[in-house]
């Protein structure tokens, strides 16, 4: 139960097009890390090495303590569950339907759930909340709904490990925080780890223990989040100007985005990028 | 329709459905075999199958060597081009999938095509030059998509109509210079021809097409999870590609099987699936028996219309299965468009 | 189209074999050899005289004259099929039928319950002998009870040509075998 998933060492390149190199790190059970950085840096990449879905050119990644390429998918979905960033359905099935998906890997080769399964998928909807839309179409859920289904699915998988692939990107403010209130919450009181790829910076690093910054397939920086987001760093690695300061309320680093008049106005030092 | 049911598909669903299914597949049967020019009334009928000779002999010799065989046959095609419809319809992420759009029709009718050039016979020769061709098809069409290892959908689609727009080609060739009675031969198989089963086709297709099918039900569970996509489906243990090649390879074969004694019967592996969804929901585990055993119903039903409208000439059941289909297809369209456009 | 380029146009659509001797008659004054197609008419007339002499009053069995085997196609009453097999003292089974050539399915077949069957088959690779042989199996029908399935050659009875007559001929040999044909000679 102890042991992490590790990345040690990772390269990985799409058609020498470009590639992730020399990734070395880490996810522990019970903590929430970041995984920020601009679009093409490798972020998607870099989840679906995590959860065995690629294969590292070099490198290892071990789950365990084993190489994840030595275990079969259903060995993999029983450590590791993943919530999407959406999900097409084609056709229309209820919710409580989908969340059982999750069981799949604990199944065996026996179709049919039993009342346990059925019990972690009820429990699931209540931590999510989704309990009263068990019988609803998936095709008539908002955004956020589907989003928690989602993560409902990933919880009954039983994972020690969860990666989140942008879910909250195409919420509202307030659904934004819910979301990243149900993954925290859920990291402590569940004891998995989870690994959140996000644009809102400032909201992960509210929420986030560890922030893991890519760009350009490196890592550049990892740490706590008022290690790793700071004006220079953000800038540089987003090319584009920035503030960072400290969020007055909760103490966590904050992003602001400036526009060219703001930037000239500014008195700080001239920013490079 | 669904909402007043189970919370989930639970097995005592799953038979209940198939037991109601195979009841209605037999009340089915028994109609048909009592319909035809040579009338035979359903309660001789019953009696001729529990061994009761109430039937004269030209009677009984028209149901159990032409009737019969016929209505099985038909069953059985419905059962694997429904089964087929499905399975498609979920790995090729189409609405419109049927077993043949991968090029399996076209592969069938050129080997069919040419055996009736050959002047082959049509129990042993044409059928087997059809499934070899079939078959060498769909390995053909495999073979140009798959990418490391991996089978894509969209490849797959693609290579399929391109296939069977190529044989389409070199099938027009050959019925344009065909000779009549040749003609009439091709144009007949090409149609869909029920009338020629014989007990012995039978008892090849029956033992494959049961295997296959229990295979594919073992993957009914993935099937529900690649519903979700692909991707999704791998993270939740779904070993995709195992999947993929399997039921190709399975629904192909036992595809070609049936199709190389029919010919092309179009439209059962797209619409009774589509119909099964619409009333049992997209569940598998309920949504593949169902299909297969509906598809046996309309199939034979459609067939038993075919020979008897316009006693005592016969129309291709092909042309009954269109006739329902096409209107059906306009009508899934237009109800059901925008949710197959919620990409 | 013929007629636009000044091609004179003569039309001939025989259903019946009188109007085949009118047609050879036609063509022979149109040619100019009016007088060869008198006599080569009245021969093919004296040999027709013959056949339909020497079946009347034998009976005129129900006759299943198969045109094309998969799908199982017959020919109705207005066909030059129809009126050979009629002059040849039989009884077209198909005659009935709403479609020149139409299909008919087995069932059908069996139920009337022809006794002679007669395929008619320009093929010389043996398939249709092994159409012929299928039959077989159907024994309710007298036609395969009596053994009486035959082959025709079809190049004698498709065309609307003076050997529709050794067609005549040949059929009315199938139809009433009874009859000692050479005989007649």
């Amino acid at each position: 139960m102890d042991a992490g998933l590790k990345l040690k060492a990772v390269s990985f390149s799409y058609d020498a097009q470009w590639c992730l190199k020399g990734i070395d790190f880490e996810l522990k059970g019970g903590e929430l890390v970041g995984m920020i950085g601009p679009n093409g840096s490798g972020k998607s990449t870099l989840l679906r090495i995590m959860d065995g879905l690629l294969k590292a050119d070099n490198g290892l990644v071990l789950l365990l303590n084993r190489p994840i390429s030595t275990l079969r998918r259903h060995e993999v979905a029983k450590q590791i569950a993943m919530v999407p960033q959406e999900t097409i359905f084609r056709f229309a099935f209820t919710v409580l339907e989908v969340v059982l998906m999750g069981r799949f890997a604990h199944r065996g080769l026996f179709p049919f759930e039993g009342k346990e399964d059925l019990e972690i998928a009820r429990e699931s909807m209540r931590l999510t909340g989704i309990l009263d839309l068990e019988r609803r179409s998936i095709h008539e859920l908002s955004g956020g709904e589907k989003q928690r289904m989602l993560i409902a699915r990933a919880l009954t998988q039983k994972a020690q490990f969860i990666l989140l692939d942008e879910p909250t990107s195409q919420l509202d403010i307030r659904h934004k925080v819910e979301i990243f209130e149900l993954i925290s919450s859920l990291a402590r009181s569940q004891g998995f780890g989870a690994m959140v790829v996000s644009h809102d910076i400032s909201l992960a690093a509210q929420y986030c223990h560890r922030m893991l910054l890519l760009n350009k397939g490196r890592i550049c920086g990892i740490g706590a989040p008022d290690e790793v987001v700071t004006t220079d760093t953000i800038s540089e690695v987003y090319q584009c100007p920035v503030l960072v300061d400290k969020n007055p309320i909760t103490q966590t680093p904050r992003v602001t985005v400036l526009s060219r008049r703001a930037e000239n106005n500014t008195a700080t030092k001239p920013l490079r990028w | 329709m669904r909402g007043a049911k189970d919370q989930i598909v639970t097995p005592l669903r799953v038979l209940s459905i198939g037991t109601s299914l195979s009841i209605v597949l037999i009340v089915v049967a028994l109609i048909s075999l009592s319909m035809g020019p040579a009338k035979v009334s359903l309660v001789d009928i019953l009696s001729w199958c529990a061994g009761m000779g109430s039937v004269d002999e030209t009677a009984s010799m028209i149901l159990a060597k032409i009737r019969l065989p016929r209505i099985l046959l038909a069953g059985l095609v419905g059962f694997t081009l429904s089964l087929g419809g499905v399975v498609f319809q979920v790995l090729l992420r189409n609405p419109l999938a049927e077993p043949f759009i991968l090029g399996i029709s076209s592969g069938a009718a050129i080997g069919a095509i040419g055996g009736i050039v050959l002047g082959l016979g049509f129990t042993v020769g044409v059928p087997l030059l059809a499934f070899l061709s079939a078959l060498g098809t769909i390995l053909l069409v495999m073979g140009i998509s798959s990418r490391h290892g991996g089978l894509e959908s969209s490849t797959l689609l693609l290579t399929g109509v391109i296939v069977n727009a190529f044989f389409t080609a070199i099938i027009m060739f050959f019925i344009a210079t065909a000779s009549d009675s040749r003609l009439h031969s091709m144009l007949f198989w090409l149609y869909g021809d029920l009338s020629q089963s014989k007990y012995i086709q039978l008892s090849i297709c029956l033992p494959l097409v049961l295997i296959v099918s229990g295979v594919i039900y073992l993957f009914s569970r993935h099937l529900n999870l690649i519903v979700g996509g692909e991707q999704s489906a791998l993270h939740m243990g779904v070993e995709v590609e195992l999947v993929k090649w399997v039921s190709f390879i399975g629904i192909s074969l036992i595809t070609g099987v049936v199709v190389s004694f029919s010919g092309i019967i179009g439209f059962v592996g797209l619409i009774v699936p589509h119909l099964m969804r619409m009333i049992l929901g997209p569940d598998h585990r309920v949504l593949l028996p169902a299909s297969a055993l509906g598809g046996a119903v309309f199939l034979i039903a459609a067939d038993t219309v075919a020979r008897t409208i316009i006693s005592p000439s016969e129309l291709p059941v092909g042309v009954i299965t269109a006739f329902l289909g096409a209107p059906f297809f306009i009508y899934l369209l237009k109800k059901r468009g925008s949710q197959w456009t919620q990409d | 189209m013929l007629e636009e380029a000044k091609i004179p146009v003569y039309v001939l659509n025989p259903r019946r074999v009188t109007e085949i001797m009118d047609a050879i008659e036609s063509v022979g004054d149109l040619c100019g050899v009016a007088q060869r197609a008198r006599v080569r008419v009245a021969s093919l007339r004296q040999r027709i005289q013959g056949v339909t002499d020497a079946v009347r009053g034998k009976g005129k069995p129900l006759v299943f004259l198969v045109i094309n085997v998969k799908p199982l196609m017959s020919v109705n009453r207005n066909t030059t099929h129809h009126d050979i097999i009629e002059m040849a003292g039989g009884r077209n089974m198909a005659e009935g039928q709403r479609i020149t050539y139409p299909r008919l399915s087995l069932e059908e077949v069996i139920r009337r319950g022809p006794e002679v069957i007669i395929i008619s088959s320009m093929d010389r690779s043996g398939e249709h002998e092994r159409a012929r042989r299928e039959w077989f199996q159907w024994d309710t029908i007298p036609a395969v009870r009596k053994g009486h399935v035959y082959l025709i050659n079809s190049d004698l009875i498709d065309r609307a040509a003076p050997r529709i007559i050794d067609g005549l001929e040949e059929m009315a040999k199938l139809i009433h075998p009874e009859i000692a044909w050479n005989e007649r000679r």
